[in-house]
């Protein structure tokens, strides 16, 4: 976890801080949703606010980076997709587009080791270059 | 064999035999599937290294394993398999064209595998072991057939006791692309474990660095494949037992040679008490 106060974290470079900080906003809204479906599938009213507002700061964490990598029609689209969200759908929605931009910077991908047949002695071998 | 019975061959499969000695192997499910010659897991691997054959690179597989356990039975199964694959007969063990005992019949039998367009020979080494000097020479000489052999585009099974006898330069070729450790012998099956050449490598490393004594550097490492293999049928069964004998003769009649003269008997001295003269 990210803490100022703790000496680890100010030793740390800026790259590694900003990498877990978005993982922990990703990681915060995924649980305020979690509270949010097990009360609503309960059948409790619950309002969405936490919901919002968590996917409302993993977007800013990453604007940034949006507003240099996509151009203007591209980074609106994903703008209004997180500021205009008020119904269950549209959060939904407008997360999987946050959750596939982490996946295109590697944050989140972790299925990127090539997959090798280790019963076959021959693709053992190929992935290690023998 | 009489009867029929089951037992444990691969990882969630049993092996299991009827009265007229046909082997299958069967799955948790109870399907069963008869097994010819060896099990679909030694056909899976052989197939890339027959690919890589056919691209030109030279290709070797090592099968070792102690006396009886089947090295030549099974060295036979895979050159008829390679042979099916390019269409050819299954190999003669009349003619034994493609079995060579010693590295001086190898040289010979491989250039006339190449000349015949066949794709296998099968190096057996139990003429070649009569001391360390004589291993080193045998090594030399197989580096050097593997170093020029490419373009013959055939695969060498390479059958001896411990693949720890070849010398380390074999492996820095990348010639050998996987081993199989035979154990567990019986009347009907014979059981193999595949290593890759990745593995061999590291296992060659851990005896270097004394981690492992040879005799266990395979044992103590997870196979990539498992399977068993059949016998020989009856006609060949006995081919290759006279094959063996004839072989044995021959060395035989050579170390006696040896014996007889005064200079062999020094260097076999020098050999075995480590160039100290007694």
């Amino acid at each position: 976890m990210v803490d100022f106060n703790n000496d680890t974290t100010v030793g740390m470079p800026a790259v590694d801080i900003e990498r877990v900080s978005i993982l922990q906003r990703r990681y915060d809204f995924i649980e305020a949703f979690e509270f949010y479906k097990k009360r609503t599938l309960s059948n409790v009213a619950m309002p969405n606010d936490l919901v919002r507002s968590r996917l409302l700061s993993l977007f800013l964490q990453m604007q940034g980076g949006f507003k240099r990598r996509y151009d203007k029609k591209d980074y609106d689209r994903i703008k209004d997709a997180c500021w205009n969200s008020k119904t269950e759908e549209d959060i939904i929605e407008a997360f999987y587009q946050l959750s596939e931009e982490l996946d295109k910077l590697n944050i989140t991908k972790i299925d990127n080791r090539r997959a090798v047949r280790r019963d076959i002695a021959e693709e053992e071998n190929k992935d290690a270059g023998l | 064999m009489v009867g029929g019975g089951y037992q444990l061959a691969e990882v969630g499969y049993y092996c299991a035999w009827d009265s007229d000695d046909d082997v299958y192997v069967v799955d948790v499910k109870g399907a069963f599937r008869m097994i010819k010659t060896f099990s679909d897991s030694l056909k899976d691997n052989l197939d890339p290294v027959i690919e890589r054959i056919n691209k030109g690179f030279s290709s070797a597989i090592i099968i070792e394993g102690g006396l009886g356990q089947g090295k030549t039975t099974l060295a036979v199964q895979v050159v008829d398999y390679v042979n099916s694959k390019f269409g050819q007969p299954e190999m003669s063990l009349d003619t034994q064209e493609q079995i060579a005992t010693g590295g001086e019949e190898f040289k010979v039998k491989l250039v006339q595998c190449y000349r015949d367009g066949l794709h296998g020979l099968i190096y057996d080494e139990s003429g070649d072991f009569s001391g360390r000097r004589y291993i080193s020479a045998y090594n030399r000489d197989l580096y050097r057939m593997f170093q020029i052999y490419r373009a013959f585009k055939v695969l060498v099974v390479i059958v001896l006791p411990s693949f720890t006898d070849l010398d380390a330069g074999l492996f820095k070729l990348d010639v050998v692309r996987f081993g199989l450790r035979l154990s567990d012998r019986n009347d009907w099956r014979g059981v193999f474990s595949g290593f890759s050449l990745k593995k061999m490598i590291y296992a060659r490393h851990n005896i270097k660095k004394g981690k492992v004594v040879p005799a266990f550097c395979l044992r103590n490492m997870s196979p990539n494949f498992v399977g068993i293999f059949k016998n020989v049928d009856p006609v060949r069964s006995v081919l290759l037992d006279r094959l063996s004998t004839d072989a044995k003769i021959k060395i035989s009649e050579e170390l006696v040679e040896q014996s007889k003269s005064p200079k062999a008997r020094v260097d076999i001295d020098e050999d075995w008490y480590g160039g100290v003269q007694l």
